[in-house]
């Protein structure tokens, strides 16, 4: 083979490298214009005077200053460490428990799994329109207690503005608490046996085992599955409109509903803004060290 | 596994209580999460007058369909009384044609960044992911700005956009882990036999793909149909995903409450992706995991 | 069929140069190994050849032809992989003909070829199964078998049999020679495995850390290193080094060293090289493979003998069976002896073992070169 054809194959093969880039450049132009573009318009809005229309004239810190003072904007972050505190602790607790039962040779685990997980194949607002039936003071859970004889059981935190929130937590852990199961369940399956046959021979009581040896050897888990229901848990929404739209009132508002209503429904563009903007920062704040940290530790696979 | 049989726990009778307790746990356990897909099966076979009579627990006398006919047939979403199906189509067209765009961009975009790593291809990937974690409300209010230049506000267009857009980072996160585990040397040994960057894609990698291709179809599905928050920001009317309808049948205030309607809604809006689940649960969870830093 | 030529070859990854000039040449039909613990750069230069990865510098010829700039598969090579890199959703035969496809050959011929080259490596069986089919030898087969089918100027093999387990891998060991004596193909074989290289190779290239340390025949090496670390690397048990001085001993030149306070003299045969005289009086390395330190030999009391006699005390004794692989400690350092089993003691006793001088060689202890 000549020169010629040695220059040829030399372009096929800069094309070759090339098509790798042309493959990826969509997908990443995509994200450049419609993530970080995004950011930053969004960023730019809530500098702005933007109420009704977004406009563009600058507006410094006016509209931060706004969503500060406003009791709703309060309320919402309120309800989002009420919520986020009780759905993460109770999750991993549930989580962790089911994994631990489910991991004792059980008979038809797959079926129990499996029930553990459907809700997580659900749209959150299919779960809020079902709670909202369950709990719903005049025909649901109250009624039942009554028919079946407890007379003076109420519970009426549905329409209570002081718990309307705390039905949140019941409805997201319902639905997420199985997937912390399934995390953990594959975390345990993870572990290595030679180290709890070791334990076993040392005499360990099985208790011992699982508290001494197994749970503190999947830590990292536990990492993850904090980061997963924090990360739920503030990009909340869908749930709360289900279930409560934020009611009654606006005291089961969460930092999600409140964007959106200030977007949509309020015509505040520039607070909703710079509500999103408060999202986002709280995300990476989550996410940005835990990536860190993974990507760190697991260089060799990412 | 621990495992009981083996470890543990001495024989005889303290064996079989513990046992039994265990059971017990797991079978109070299952009541708690099968409870509401009982309740909402249960009265969406009852009629009004029997869920004002009954409780939650108490089953249907009657067995009828009614509910559930008027649900898809007849139901008002928002002016428009002609059921949730207009609705569940809406939700079709949308979600076909976004899960198969997006998981054929994210297929291509893990081969290339793994197989045929330029510079910067981790750096691309990182910015890709970063997609992922960004809580959606950031990008709302331009998307519907840029939504309403494109002309495609308000329309099932406008929705697959959105969803191939934000879908991306998962499905390139699910190829890409999934194809730096497949050897390199099988690239090389291809390259050597004289095949080209799309031919190594269709002939070699693409067949063992199957896993990977189920997870990101299964878990775009199930996002996308889920969808509520994108639904209800970027469509009206007429053109809303069925989330969005079955929240503004729920939340209706005029006309008396029907709840077995409400509750076969609710049961039609998750049934396609309960389907999913219970036929590819194996892989709804794999693509959880992959996935799960997600909202 | 043909030679294979790297000039000045180089490669860096940004500021790392991990090849340093290679030169090698070597003829039509011969058996090169590349040899050297992981990361010396053999598996980097065999991707160079392949054309898998470009070079940063210098000139890579098959033959006449320059490759450089050509791409893999217009180089007329083949390979076979550590991970045998089978295409999982294709059959053997797919396989096998995946290469003479893609390059427009007939089915016809493709069928042709592929029954002879099943035929020779025996899987004629295995044609229709899948890789997962397959277990490791078989595997093995068949990344050859895809090789073979294509009938390349050069051969490329990256540590073939580094996955199978020891029996098989010498099994296969032997097979490879025997193809490579019948088709008389020039074979670029990378190992990290020393015994591989020795029982395969026409000529072996020890490399580390990214530098050629000796090019040469299996023979050669193994008598004279270049230098401690290809001494040290190739054979098994390797090589002894002793910290020791040449000194002149009445008019002969001798290697002294200490043996736990007593000092050991051992002349060095008369036809010694005359380079060896400029280094009386300095400290030099003294290496003596296990084979050259042995049990007191026959003769060797008369003057003028090859062999030297000393005593040590035995440390501890490792019997193989063909011999008794005796340690001993010598100016702190074990060093191992390989003793008939008949003649061998128990440890703690003292022993006279005989060195045969013919086999040492001596190191500059700085440079670590040969002198």
């Amino acid at each position: 083979m000549g020169a010629s054809s040695s220059t040829e194959s030399n372009l096929m093969a800069s094309l070759q490298r090339n098509l790798s880039k042309i493959v990826v450049a969509p997908s990443f132009a995509a994200s450049l214009f419609f993530v970080y573009g995004f950011i930053i318009w969004t960023a730019w809005m809530a500098f702005s005077k933007s109420r009704m229309m977004p406009v563009y004239d600058w507006a410094g810190l006016r509209q931060y200053e706004r969503l500060w003072q406003m009791e709703r904007w309060h309320v919402a972050i309120e309800n989002l460490l009420i919520f986020g505190g009780l759905f993460i602790v109770i999750c991993l607790f549930l989580g962790c428990l089911l994994a631990v039962l489910l991991d004792q040779r059980i008979r038809a685990e797959g079926v129990l799994r499996t029930v553990f997980l459907y809700p997580m194949a659900l749209s959150f607002i299919v779960t809020g329109t079902v709670w909202k039936w369950i709990l719903n003071p005049g025909l649901g859970l109250e009624k039942m207690m009554h028919d079946l004889g407890w007379a003076t059981f109420k519970f009426d935190w549905l329409v209570n503005s002081d718990f309307a929130i705390y039905t949140v937590v019941i409805a997201a852990v319902w639905q997420a608490s199985g997937f912390i199961m399934a995390m953990f369940l594959a975390a345990l399956r993870g572990v290595d046996q030679d180290i709890i046959r070791a334990a076993y021979m040392d005499g360990a009581s099985l208790p011992r085992i699982y508290f001494g040896i197994i749970i503190p050897s999947i830590r990292p888990v536990f990492l993850s599955a904090i980061v997963v229901l924090a990360h739920l848990a503030v990009k909340s929404f869908d749930l709360v409109i289900a279930l409560t739209g934020g009611g009654p009132g606006y005291s089961s508002d969460l930092p999600a509903t409140f964007m959106y209503t200030m977007a949509f429904q309020r015509n505040q563009l520039g607070i909703s803004a710079a509500s999103a903007m408060m999202m986002l920062a709280t995300v990476m704040a989550i996410i940005v060290p835990y990536l860190y940290s993974e990507l760190r530790g697991g260089k060799k696979n990412g | 596994m621990a495992d009981l049989q083996t470890y543990g726990q001495d024989s005889g009778l303290k064996h079989t209580l513990l046992r039994g307790l265990l059971y017990l746990v797991l079978i109070l356990f299952s009541i708690y999460y099968l409870f509401p897909l009982f309740v909402m099966v249960t009265t969406s076979l009852k009629s009004l007058t029997e869920i004002r009579e009954g409780t939650l627990i108490s089953l249907p006398r009657v067995v009828t369909f009614d509910a559930w006919n008027y649900a898809w047939n007849e139901a008002c979403v928002g002016v428009e009384c002609s059921g949730i199906k207009t609705f569940f189509w809406n939700s079709v067209q949308m979600a076909v044609p976004a899960v198969l765009i997006s998981t054929i961009l994210g297929a291509l975009n893990g081969y290339a960044l793994t197989k045929f790593r330029f510079k910067g291809a981790n750096i691309v990937f990182a910015m890709l992911l970063f997609g992922c974690f960004v809580p959606f409300q950031v990008v709302l209010l331009p998307m519907s700005v840029t939504l309403g230049k494109l002309g495609i506000a308000n329309s099932t267009t406008g929705l697959v956009l959105v969803h191939v857009v934000y879908g991306l980072c998962f499905t390139t996160l699910f190829f890409r882990n999934y194809y730096v585990s497949i050897p390199d040397e099988l690239v090389k040994a291809a390259t050597i036999d004289g095949a080209g960057f799309f031919t190594i894609f269709w002939r070699i990698i693409l067949p063992i793909s199957g896993p990977i291709i189920v997870v990101s179809i299964i878990w775009q599905f199930t996002q996308i149909w889920n969808d509520f928050l994108f639904g209800a920001s970027f469509s009206s009317g007429g053109s809303a995903p069925m989330t969005v309808a079955l929240n503004n049948i729920v939340n209706t205030t005029t006309g008396v409450k029907q709840y077995n309607v409400d509750m076969a809604a609710a049961l039609l809006t998750g049934l396609p992706t309960l389907l999913v689940y219970v036929l590819a649960g194996k892989y709804f969870v794999r693509g959880l995991t992959a996935g799960s830093v997600k909202g | 069929m043909a030679s294979l030529t790297l000039d000045k070859v180089r490669k860096t990854f940004g500021s790392v140069e991990v090849l340093k000039e290679i030169n090698l040449t070597i003829e039509d039909g011969e058996f090169l190994v590349l040899v050297g613990p992981s990361g010396c750069g053999k598996s980097t230069l065999l991707n160079l050849i392949a054309g898998l990865e470009t070079s940063s510098d210098g000139e890579i010829r098959i033959g006449d032809r320059v490759i450089n700039n050509v791409h893999p598969k217009d180089r007329n090579i083949a390979m076979v992989f550590q991970s045998y890199a089978l295409y999982p959703n294709m059959t053997v035969r797919k396989n096998i003909t995946f290469g003479l496809e893609i390059r427009g050959v007939s089915a016809s011929e493709r069928d042709k070829a592929v029954d002879d080259v099943a035929h020779l490596l025996q899987i004629e069986n295995l044609l229709d199964r899948k890789p997962s089919q397959l277990s490791g030898g078989q595997r093995q087969r068949v990344a050859m078998g895809r090789a073979l089918v294509r009938n390349p100027d050069i051969f490329l093999f990256d540590e073939p049999l580094s996955n199978l387990d020891a029996k098989l891998r010498v099994d296969m060991r032997t097979e490879i020679k025997k193809l490579h004596h019948r088709l008389g193909s020039t074979i670029v074989y990378v190992t990290h495995d020393q015994i591989e290289a020795m029982t395969l190779a026409s000529r072996i290239a020890v490399m580390k850390g990214g530098i050629l340390q000796q090019f040469d025949t299996p023979q050669h090496i193994y008598e004279k290193p270049n230098n401690m670390f290809v001494a040290g690397f190739i054979g098994s048990p390797s090589m002894n080094f002793i910290e020791a001085k040449l000194v002149d001993d009445n008019g002969r030149i001798a290697v002294t060293f200490d043996n736990n306070g007593q000092k050991v003299v051992l002349p060095l045969v008369a036809d010694s090289p005359e380079s060896y005289k400029s280094w009386v009086g300095k400290d030099v390395v003294f290496g003596i493979r296990p084979e050259g330190l042995t049990h007191k030999r026959t003769g060797s009391d008369q003057p003028g003998s090859q062999y030297v006699n000393f005593d040590a005390k035995v440390e501890v004794i490792e019997p193989t069976g063909a011999d008794t692989m005796t340690v001993i400690n010598l100016g702190g350092k074990e060093i191992v002896a390989r003793v008939r089993p008949d003649r061998a003691t128990n440890p703690g006793e003292m022993m006279t073992f005989s060195a045969d001088m013919n086999q040492i060689s001596l190191f500059d202890p700085t440079t670590e070169l040969r002198i």
